[in-house]
């Protein structure tokens, strides 16, 4: 470590580690220097930045503490996340203090890898770069990741620099056919920008728009905003897709077509627009819409579908009566041969329905200038073939990604491959050197995710570890090749300053720049018409199983499984953490007599993973499902178990030239062990226990029978027991003041289920990550869990499904209070569920008479460095809170509504000598939630949002029944279906 | 099987009321806090009686630029890199607590001063003392300085991590440093007075001002 960097983080305070009651002996503070005007010990600052996990350019702010960040929250000034985060977003921080994290520059000798330093590195590295482009044009590549601003263009130009026009923006899920569709439907390759806060019906052909899809806490906020119940109106959304993952969850109705004629579907139903005279477009392009979508014929969709002709004129009627409506897909779990005809179909649905320009625009985005599958595969036959010297990749792994383009191979065959990049993944370990580069928390930038806005991105941090950011060491690359790129900077900071002008200080304070970009009116191209339609084929047997590979909310393309809180993060489908599953449909699993945790060979063709099979009811019979993300070979200790079904596929591409993401049928063998579920699932039924309620939105507004558990002497009793509890209390410290009474609301219509706040938890209360066994022994230490409970009959697609986040309720009459032999649990004034960690002695009753099962024990000793579960190994453990204990072995623990954050704004409101007020509090879970579903507040203002929501018709207390009076109120999912009777269980 | 829980509920607290009342010193009542300090008291850091004793330095005599106090026969408390003396500095000098420990004041966190603290006044003040004699001390200092290397002092107050000192809820409610730190300005080097984990000390206190006892005021 660096001595600056020593004093930096040793600062005055440090994370407490070790609980206990030690006296400091013989501890040392070292001073700073001469303070820094930014940095109080002990009082966070925060930066503004963008978010780098996924192309979808969130704006963040980082807090710190002591230079240190330890946790990431949204940017409420940004116009895409506007405050919020996913789970992917609150765990980057676990990227920069990756254990596993590559700390210097490195040179690779056989399978060892030696460290060297930077002048070395970059000597032999700018050396080579000279010689290739002597030899030739084009014998340098760089393969990096979606990008923007001042780096992309330095990335451009300096490949230029070397002779090269070889520059990949490789995503693995790029959405080529997408990009592809809307240059043959509306004459411009860009990827459309979706609002779905203004769509008042949406039907989703397999775009998984909360999970991955283009840029999902963004559309969450819009999906939120239109579909959630809000005064007797809500959108209808209807999931189109083959597999029901969480986005279909939140739908009111799941079609499931048969596998690949999904663009039929659509072009049939845009078909019946037509017939039934609804059609938005005029004139000559009415009559040549209504030319080629009359091939279409609804019955002969029908059949080829397996979907009701009256189903397809339903909603095509439903579709075009609620105005604006949306249709949206591109989903990666959709991208078959017929991908880009899925997403022409699609477009063409807009079109007719007059979505274009309305909730539909094309104002231009990052993704447009995505290379392709096809790229990728032109480098890889150049590469191949020889033509290639130099390569240098960054930002991206397409070793692991793209296995169907031969990547691995080919790649091996250039003579200095070059990795700037900070994690040693598949990629980086066929590499000769490895350059490392800052995480984006430490780096320099601009993003630009849609036109009009320009996120700053800014270092948080210094650097963890003897890292440069790739910007850098290209400028000091080229500069040592005699070559001037990017204006003559020196870094990249001074490259992002000059773009950013004389306001720089005051952009990099905001982090955000909107400007009014007026999106491109777009006309209908013709273009489509030569495309051949007809279901999607998949290699393999016909009795095989149609294979989807499903992008995982946590993991993404892979690039999350080096997380421990993602790889920990139960799937909000299948409540699967830590392992490779494969989905069946309960048919096709009695069938083969297949149960869960069977291990199971995947086979297609040559080509064989293993998996865990998921008896799940969300796939149609006839299709199997499996998570992209797990199965590294390399990617550090938390990456490398389950299995990457990726490995599976062949190089087979769309009309786009994207990989086929769908192309198998596969068959599943036996192989006779089973492995119990590392789940996180109790019963997928709520057996009428009223957890998480539903209720048909017919049904709202009418006065319904109000149920009453308790008779009137009943009533009468408690209501005396309460007034001596209280008066008892009285007695005791100061439970007699004014005091808020901290409450929570969480509106079931809102809540998506995508668990963002779940991470949000983990980073915010030091919460251990305790690995795959620890949870198949259900001994996850999750605080707040996202509960899922299949309504209805599973046998078809006609079921809904209900999820609940579930945390401590704070019960005013809480069980686990009286049973604490040592007051442990008690009852704070403001009304939480107080847990006194050094006050435990781990008796369990708490646990045990808890009826929400929301509290965890500490089987092992997570928080000591010397016990083999530490789970904050190396520099993971600059992330904990300060502000939070580390609890030790043997302790309980549980939600207390982030009172870390209640506490620090109350002192700060006292020492400041003002009220404090609702917005100076948010609990990290609520503060994330990208569906706005948490409202937290004090319950005792009337004039409060959490009072308010609390007197919403729609509230409810899971198990009100046992009188435990629970500070959380849940507010009644409401959606479409008329089945909801069955559903909405009233706890008995 | 409810109303059997409402009922053991009741209880139990009850009886855990009976329980602390025990101890409760002035139950039914408002205790008095005490008087408040003056203003110049807090200032100048001295709101309690002087003490003697091992460890202590006589400062009832001492005034700026006279002579240093004499050091008490025995020294207590950890060596630390730099013989800094507090009864120098806060005694004889009379430097208030916050000019160097300003965190205090709007942290949880007291800091340590930063070297440039130091530096600002000892720029001035040579690394010589009053009668011109060398003084080593100083000169470490100046050494620390110039090579751009911090100083490793001694802890010599730790609050266990599983509880969250406010420091400066403590400032804003006027409570002297000496109150929990002892006098300090008679401390030739710094001692612990107390066990400031000694959670009874906390809580004595807070029952005495009538302030917050909840569990969660300071443990989470």
């Amino acid at each position: 470590m660096k001595r600056r960097k020593f004093l930096q983080v040793a600062g005055v305070t440090t994370a407490g580690l070790a609980a206990g009651c030690g006296t400091g002996e013989g501890e040392k503070w070292l001073p700073y220097l001469v303070p820094d005007e930014n940095l109080v010990p002990g009082v966070p600052t925060y930066y503004a930045s963008t978010c780098r996990e996924c192309p979808a350019g969130c704006g963040i702010l980082v807090k710190t503490r002591e230079g240190r960040p330890i946790k990431i929250e949204g940017n409420p000034h940004h116009p895409v996340n506007r405050g919020r985060l996913c789970a992917r977003g609150q765990a980057a921080l676990q990227g920069l203090y990756d254990p596993d994290r590559v700390s210097q520059p490195m040179r690779r000798q056989g399978e060892r890898w030696i460290p060297i330093s930077w002048d070395e590195a970059l000597q032999q590295v700018s050396q080579a770069l000279a010689a290739a482009a002597t030899s030739g044009q084009d014998r340098v590549a760089f393969i990096g990741g979606a990008d923007s601003g001042p780096t992309d263009a330095l990335a451009d130009e300096f490949v230029r620099s070397f002779r090269s026009s070889r520059r990949i923006r490789y995503e693995a899920f790029a959405h080529e056919p997408l990009r592809e569709a809307s240059r043959l439907v509306f004459g411009t390759a860009s990827i459309p920008r979706y609002d779905f806060g203004a769509a008042r019906y949406i039907m989703s052909f397999g775009a998984d728009f909360l999970e991955t899809f283009l840029s999902p806490t963004e559309f969450a906020g819009g999906f939120a905003r239109s579909h959630g119940w809000h005064e007797g109106r809500m959108a209808r959304f209807v999931a189109v897709e083959p597999r029901r993952g969480m986005t279909g969850f939140s739908a009111d109705e799941w079609v499931a077509p048969e596998a690949g004629t999904e663009a039929l579907l659509a072009l049939g139903i845009a078909n019946a627009v037509f017939r039934q005279g609804r059609a938005r477009v005029t004139g000559g392009d009415a009559d040549a819409l209504r030319g080629f979508l009359a091939r279409f014929d609804i019955a002969t969709v029908s059949r080829q579908c397996g979907v009701a002709s009256d189903t397809i004129e339903r909603l095509a009627r439903e579709f075009t009566d609620a105005e604006p409506s949306l249709a949206v897909s591109g989903g990666v779990a959709l991208q078959h041969r017929q991908a880009t005809q899925l997403n022409v179909a699609v477009h063409l649905l807009n079109a007719v329905a007059g979505n274009v320009g309305r909730t539909v625009t094309f104002p231009g985005t990052v993704w447009d200038r995505l290379g392709t599958f096809a790229d990728l595969k032109g480098l890889v036959s150049a590469m191949d073939a020889g033509g290639v010297d130099v390569v240098i990749v960054h930002g991206t792994n397409p070793a692991f990604t793209a296995g169907a383009a031969g990547f691995a191979s080919a790649f091996s065959k250039v003579q200095l491959k070059v990795a700037l990049s900070s994690a040693m993944d598949e990629t980086t370990a066929l590499c000769d050197i490895v350059l490392p580069d800052h995480h984006p928390l430490e780096a320099w930038g601009l993003y630009t995710p849609v036109s009009g806005v320009t996120s700053v991105q800014q270092p948080a941090s210094t650097p963890v570890h003897d890292t440069r950011q790739a910007a850098d060491v290209m400028l000091q690359l080229a500069r040592l090749a005699n070559r001037t790129i990017g204006g003559g900077a020196e870094d990249a900071q001074q490259l992002v300053r000059r773009a950013l002008g004389a306001d720089a200080n005051q952009e990099l304070q905001r982090g955000v720049t909107t400007t009014v970009a007026a999106a491109r009116p777009v006309r209908l191209s013709r273009e489509f018409a030569r495309l051949s339609f007809g279901p999607a084929t998949f290699d393999g047997a016909e009795t095989g199983l149609v294979l989807l590979t499903v992008p995982s909310v946590a993991l993404y393309d892979g690039r999350g499984a080096n997380k421990g809180w993602l790889q920990e993060l139960p799937d909000p489908a299948t409540k699967i953490s830590w392992q490779t599953w494969v989905e069946v449909h309960p048919q096709t699993a009695a069938a083969a007599s297949l149960h869960n945790g069977d291990v199971v060979t995947v086979t297609a063709g040559e080509r064989s993973v293993e998996a865990l099979v998921y008896v799940y009811p969300g796939v149609r019979p006839g299709v199997a499902a499996m998570p992209i993300g797990r199965g590294h070979t390399r990617y550090g200790r938390y990456a490398t178990g389950g299995s990457n079904p990726l490995s599976l596929l062949g190089d087979v591409t769309d009309g786009s030239g994207a990989l086929a993401f769908a192309q198998l049928r596969v068959t599943l063998t036996p192989t006779g062990r089973r492995v119990p579920l590392a789940t996180t699932e109790g019963s997928p039924r709520q057996h009428g226990r009223g957890i998480a309620r539903l209720a048909a939105l017919a049904s709202m507004g009418q006065a319904h029978e109000v149920h009453e558990p308790f008779t009137a002497a009943e009533r009468r009793a408690i209501a005396r027991a309460d007034t001596a509890h209280r008066e008892a209390r009285y007695t005791l410290g100061d439970y007699r003041g004014e005091h808020p009474k901290w409450e929570m609301a969480i509106d079931l219509s809102r809540c998506t289920g995508c668990s963002a706040c779940v991470t949000a938890c983990y980073a915010e209360n030091n919460l251990p990550v305790v690995g795959e066994s620890q949870v198949q022994r259900h001994r996850e230490m999750a605080w707040i869990r996202l509960e899922r409970y299949f309504e209805g009959e599973t046998e078809g697609t006609d079921f809904q499904v209900a999820q609940v986040p579930m945390l401590c309720q704070q019960c005013e009459n809480a069980p686990c209070e009286p049973v604490c032999p040592v007051y442990a649990a008690y009852h704070t004034p403001d009304g939480l569920n107080g847990q006194i960690y050094n006050r435990c002695v781990g008796t369990r009753y708490c646990a045990n008479n808890c009826p929400y099962k929301v509290r965890y024990f500490n089987w092992f000793d997570y928080g000591s460095p010397a016990s083999p579960q530490f789970a904050f190994p190396g520099t993971l453990a600059w992330q904990l809170n300060p502000d939070v204990t580390v609890r030790t072995k043997g302790v309980m623990e549980k939600c207390t509504f982030c009172v870390q954050r209640i506490r620090y704004a109350q002192n700060e409101a006292k020492v400041s000598n003002r009220a404090l007020t609702d917005a100076d509090v948010q609990p990290a879970c609520a503060q994330t939630c990208p569906a706005d579903a948490i409202t937290f507040g004090d319950a005792r203002n009337p004039d409060s949002e959490v009072s308010r929501r609390k007197r919403d018709e729609r509230g409810y207390h899971v198990f009100e029944l046992l009188n435990t009076k629970p500070g959380v109120t849940y507010l009644t999912r409401v959606v479409h279906a008329e089945m909801a009777e069955a559903a909405s269980g009233e706890g008995h | 099987m409810t109303r059997t829980r409402v009922t053991i509920a009741g209880g139990v607290l009850l009886g855990l009321g009976a329980v602390l009342a025990g101890v409760s010193l002035a139950r039914g009542q408002r205790p008095q806090a005490p008087a408040d300090t003056t203003a110049a008291q807090v200032q100048w850091g001295f709101p309690l009686p002087p003490v003697s004793g091992s460890g202590y330095s006589d400062i009832s005599a001492a005034v700026p630029n006279g002579p240093w106090p004499e050091l008490p026969g025995r020294l207590r408390g950890p060596e630390q890199p730099i013989f800094y003396r507090h009864d120098i500095h806060a005694g004889q000098y009379r430097i208030p607590c916050l000019y160097c420990h300003n965190n205090a004041a709007n942290s949880f966190t007291a800091n340590i001063p930063a070297v440039s603290t130091c530096m600002g006044c000892h720029q001035f003040i040579a690394a010589a003392d009053s009668l011109g004699n060398p003084n080593p001390e100083i000169a470490k200092l100046v050494e620390a300085w110039n090579n751009r290397r911090s100083i490793e002092w001694v802890r010599v107050y730790k609050i266990s991590e599983h509880a969250h000192f406010p420091h400066m809820r403590h400032v804003e409610a006027r409570i002297a440093c000496q109150e929990c730190h002892g006098n300090v300005q008679q401390q030739p080097r710094v001692f612990a007075v107390r066990d400031v984990n000694n959670m009874g000390w906390c809580t004595n206190c807070h029952m005495r001002r009538g302030v917050t006892r909840d569990c969660t005021a300071c443990h989470y």
